[in-house]
Order: structure tokens, then C-alpha cells, then sequence
């Protein structure tokens, strides 16, 4: 049988009209309209903000016609000093200008933060560039992205992220990243105290004509009450191996049978996957996954996993990911353990591949997609490792 | 109501299932392609910049769905988990025949890469020429006559020989006489 390709897809194409759809369209009518007075909100944001550095520009220009400096200098954002005055500790909040409807086409940012987060733990943020210009723009990797925290009006805790991969979004083209910022309240070095917060961002896109910044926000979170039994979340030195749980991402580790001594650095490659049939979407340390140790359950070595960037991890049911898994055999600083002052007593350990992914969106094998923002530690099975003279 | 909200509803009115019908060849998922039909129309009103007739703006509307298909490996990723449990919610009665044959089509669409995928449909359902689909896709001419290539293949592969129209292969002689897309029978080489 041949197939007339031409008729079969515009036959397939009519086979979605009929009545509900027409109804379900025209019910989303009122949601558009909110949304694309939302958008051009966000855009005269941005375009108060190119006014404010067009005057700027102004500014220098004249000082320069004033043989002050014959030499013309930069009006262009520094990457390390963005043109918005971004407020610091005890400042108003960054002000977002009220819709209007004539606002010039443009790229913006749209965000989220938490929503809950405990006390002294991370704050979960998720920004997406979203390009509804005519010309191509870029994300500019060097800058850290500022973020500040207000409560009742006023700055009460500022942080900054960085990890954002360079890249190009075309017009109609969007990206998304995600990461979780760690926040201390303004004035000292404790966390934030429970309650509702507002979340604010600074962003700087590199457009065709320079570089634009943009105000982002305001997000609202909520940090709630640690639990008084609370310790300090899986690897965490002292922190338990989760159980019970069912874990959406699983390592594979496996360690060649050998003897390690205290001390040593641990290389090789673990291999990542999904479980019971799911797919997710996240951001994973380039750098892979860390190999800490335990015993009884509990951490008790492991090194410096650092920081750096993270990239997308998008694995579907039946694919697999290499990363890195590094370790540094070294003691945990556990008053418990019976340890020799320098280094991990010989014996037997088990040893984990611990990845941090910050979960986007988690698809169950049923078809039921869920976007979520988590912080996530994956881990791998436990391996036997022997620390000591075979 | 400001004119451009008068404007959308118009456009949803008129040609609201129309669009999602285009969306759902790219797509493959009537829910899915009722959320990129809104999302395209969001992103298309909130640029102010397209007018606000009807008629002028789908085109608009139309670009804007295709480069959130190709941007949305998200949604993409979320109907690779359930298309394998679609089975028949198209179909309607009494024309058997048809109904397998569209199933048909549709499964060897899902057959595509997206890029594939988009070059298929605007070719043989838009009727776009190669020149066109490059520049709706910011892809070279070459690059879209092996995705139209490709993907036609794949379809052949899954369906039996395709065929296209008279006036289409006349249009492929005339316009892009190097395609080695259209048919199994009296393919040209490349």
C-alpha cells in the first residue's frame, strides 16, 4: 500500500478539531491574556533599566566632549560590575515597574525560588532566559548572577550564583538553570530565621548592541523551622545513609579489588541511571560524583567535593550516563570514631558515589510528569573498600 | 479591551483548532500541542510588535509553535514516557482504513528527530519549499534536504513507499530538482 503523505498529515492534523478542543482553547483565553501582560511587564522592566545606562552613557560622553579624556571609553556593562545599582543589606527591595502595554519586544527572565526550605539549608532558585527579541542572545557565564532576599520591604540577605553554561538563544528560544544558594542573614553569619521571604536576581544578557541587565523577581519562599534532631544532610560527615527511600536516580560503582591506604585518591567512572522506569531532567556537577565512606551507616571519610559548574543531566528510562567518581580517602572529623589522628583506620568501609542533582522535572514510567525543584543526593550501591597492608 | 486581547480571541475563535492540528503533527499530542499553541500565543502577543489582524499574526503564531517544538526537549521528553499509551483516541467510525492509516503515519512521525520531524511537516503538510523551511528553521538548504531525506526514508521504512503529490513532484522539479526525498518510486539520486 502506498501512502499519500500529504493527504494522511493533513488528515491527522483534522483529526484533533472538533468542539472541546475549540472549548478548551477558548477557555485559556483569560490565562494568555494575563501571561503577555506579565511578559511585557517584565519587559519594560528591562527597558527602564537600558534607560537608566543610557544615561550613563550620556553622562561619560559629555565628560568626554569636555576634553576631559579624548579617548572614547567603554559604555558597555563591565562583566564584573553590572550597570543595575543592585541593592545591599538594608536597602529597599529592587523596584519592578507596573505594566504597561506598549513594551518593545525583548528578552526577560522568569524565575522561582524554594518554595520551603528548613532553616540553614539551601535555597532551591530556577531561572529561565527567555528570548522573545529578534536578535540572538547569550548568557554571560562570567558574571555571577546576584540574588537578594527581602523581608517587609528591605534587603535582608544577598547571594550570588554562579555555574550558568554559555550559550546562544535564539529568538522564540528559551533556556533554563537551576542551582541552590546558601543564605546568611545581612549583619552576621547565621542563617535567615524562619518565615516568608522574597527572592530578587540580577541578570545580564549579552545582546547584539551590549550587554543588558535585567531585575528579576520578586519570588516568595518560605524558610521553615529545622527539626531540633536535625544534622546535616547525606554525605555530610556523621550524616546517615538514607533507607526507605525510592530514589529517582541511581549510580552504578563498581572498585577493583585492592588495598587503599589513608590518604589515597580514589579515581574511576560510575555509571548514572533512572529508576523503576522513569525519566529525569536536571542540573549534575560537571565534575561528577564524590566517593565518601562509611561505616555502621554512617559517613565517616570522605573529601572536598569543591564546586563547579553543573550541565544538564536528561536521561530517559533506558539510557545511561559515564561520570566521574572521585574520592579522597581521608578521616571525617567525627569525636565518635576511634580513629588514628592522621587518617582512616585500616579496615573494611563501605563506599558510596554521592552525586548532588538539582531535580527539573521527574517523568514516572506511567507517563505522569512532575516538575519539581529539589536538591537531590544520588548515590550508588554501597562497594567494599579496605583501607590498610594486605 | 485593548486591541490586541480582541485580537487573540479572534484568533483562537477562527483558527484556534487549526493551529493545534499543526502543532499536533509536530508534536504528536493533542494536549501537548494545545500547550505549545498557547504558549506560541503567548509568546507572540506579548511581543507587541506583530499587529494585531488576525490573518497577519498566525504566521507569527505558526513560527513561534515550530521553535518551541524544536526548543522543547522538555515536552518532548514527557511524551516519549506516554506516547506508547496512546492507542486510538482519534479514530472515529466507519472508516477503518483511514483511521490505520493516519495511526500509521503518526507512529512513523514519532519515528523523527524533531528536526526531521519539522522538515516533513512543513514540506508536505505546510508546502513550504526547502528555501523556506532553511529559513524558518535557520538551517542551510543542504542540511534540510538530508533531514527531508532522512526522515522520509525512515517514514518508507515504517510505512511502505510514500508517495507525494503531482503538483508537489512537479514543485520538486521545477524548485529542488536535488531532492532525494520524495518517493521510492522514481527516486532521484543525490
Amino acid at each position: 500500500m502506498n501512502i499519500d503523505l500529504e493527504t494522511s498529515l493533513d488528515q491527522l492534523a483534522r483529526s484533533v478539531h472538533d468542539d472541546a478542543v475549540a472549548e478548551r482553547m477558548t477557555g485559556q483565553v483569560h490565562q494568555m491574556v494575563a501571561q503577555i501582560r506579565r511578559r511585557r511587564a517584565a519587559r519594560y522592566t528591562a527597558t527602564g533599566l537600558v534607560s537608566m545606562g543610557t544615561v550613563a552613557a550620556v553622562a561619560v560622553a559629555g565628560v568626554q566632549l569636555a576634553g576631559r579624556d579624548a579617548t572614547p571609553g567603554p559604555v558597555a556593562t563591565q562583566p564584573d560590575a553590572p550597570a543595575v545599582a543592585w541593592p545591599q543589606c538594608g536597602d529597599a527591595a529592587p523596584e519592578v515597574p507596573a505594566v504597561t502595554a506598549d513594551t518593545p519586544a525583548g528578552p526577560y527572565v522568569e524565575g522561582s525560588a524554594g518554595p520551603e526550605v528548613v532553616a540553614g539549608g539551601p535555597v532551591p532558585v530556577t531561572l529561565r532566559f527567555v528570548n522573545d527579541g529578534a536578535g540572538a542572545v547569550s548568557l554571560d557565564a562570567a558574571t555571577r548572577t546576584p540574588f537578594a532576599v527581602v523581608a517587609d520591604g528591605l534587603v535582608v540577605a544577598t547571594a550570588g550564583l554562579s555555574g550558568y553554561y554559555t550559550d546562544v538563544i535564539e529568538p522564540g528560544g528559551n533556556r533554563e538553570t537551576s542551582g541552590a544558594i546558601d543564605l546568611v542573614a545581612c549583619g552576621g553569619d547565621t542563617p535567615l530565621d524562619p518565615g516568608d521571604y522574597q527572592m530578587f536576581a540580577a541578570v545580564t544578557l549579552m545582546l547584539a548592541d551590549g550587554p543588558r541587565d535585567l531585575v528579576a523577581g520578586p519570588w516568595p519562599f518560605t524558610i521553615t523551622e529545622a527539626p531540633a534532631s536535625a544534622t546535616d544532610p547525606f554525605p555530610a560527615c556523621g550524616s546517615a545513609v538514607p533507607s526507605g527511600d525510592d530514589p529517582v536516580l541511581a549510580i552504578d560503582l563498581a572498585l577493583g579489588e585492592r588495598f587503599y591506604a589513608s590518604g589515597d585518591l580514589v579515581e574511576t567512572v560510575a555509571t548514572v541511571r533512572t529508576t523503576n522506569g522513569r525519566t529525569v531532567i536536571g542540573n549534575a556537577p560537571i565534575a561528577g560524583a564524590l566517593i565518601v565512606l562509611t561505616r555502621g551507616g554512617v559517613v565517616v571519610g570522605r573529601g572536598d567535593p569543591g564546586t563547579g559548574d553543573v550541565d544538564i543531566l536528561d536521561l530517559a528510562a533506558d539510557q545511561t550516563v559515564e561520570v566521574a567518581a572521585t574520592g579522597l580517602l581521608s578521616l571525617c572529623g567525627i569525636p565518635q570514631t576511634d580513629a588514628a589522628q592522621d587518617g582512616l583506620p585500616a579496615g573494611t568501609y563501605q563506599a558510596y558515589a554521592v552525586m548532588q542533582v538539582m531535580l527539573q522535572e521527574v517523568t514516572e514510567a506511567r507517563g505522569e510528569a512532575t516538575s519539581v525543584t529539589e536538591l537531590v543526593a544520588v548515590r550508588s550501591n554501597p562497594v567494599d573498600i579496605t583501607i590498610g597492608v594486605p | 479591551m485593548a486591541a490586541w486581547e480582541q485580537s487573540l480571541q479572534e484568533l483562537v475563535r477562527t483558527r484556534g483548532t487549526a493551529l493545534v492540528g499543526y502543532a499536533y503533527l509536530l508534536c504528536g499530542d493533542r494536549r501537548e500541542a494545545e500547550d505549545l499553541v498557547q504558549d506560541a500565543l503567548v509568546k507572540t502577543y506579548a511581543r507587541g510588535r506583530v499587529g494585531t489582524h488576525p490573518d497577519n499574526v498566525e504566521g507569527y503564531v505558526r513560527r513561534a509553535i515550530l521553535s518551541t517544538f524544536l526548543d522543547g526537549f522538555r515536552r518532548r521528553k514527557r511524551w516519549a514516557a506516554v506516547r506508547h499509551l496512546v492507542t486510538t483516541d482519534d479514530a472515529a467510525p466507519g472508516h477503518e482504513a483511514a483511521v490505520e492509516a493516519r495511526m500509521d503515519v503518526r507512529a512513523a512521525l514519532d519515528a523523527l528527530s524533531p528536526r526531521e520531524r519539522a522538515c516533513v511537516v512543513l514540506r508536505f503538510y505546510d508546502d513550504l519549499t526547502v528555501a523556506r523551511i532553511a529559513d524558518q528553521l535557520s538551517l542551510s538548504e543542504g542540511a534540510v534536504k538530508r533531514y527531508l531525506s532522512d526522515g522520509v526514508h525512515r517514514m518508507e521504512a515504517l510505512l511502505g513507499p510514500v508517495v507525494a503529490s503531482r503538483a508537489r513532484r512537479d514543485a520538486d522539479d521545477d524548485a529542488d530538482g536535488d531532492i532525494d526525498v520524495l518517493m521510492t518510486t522514481g527516486r532521484k539520486s543525490r
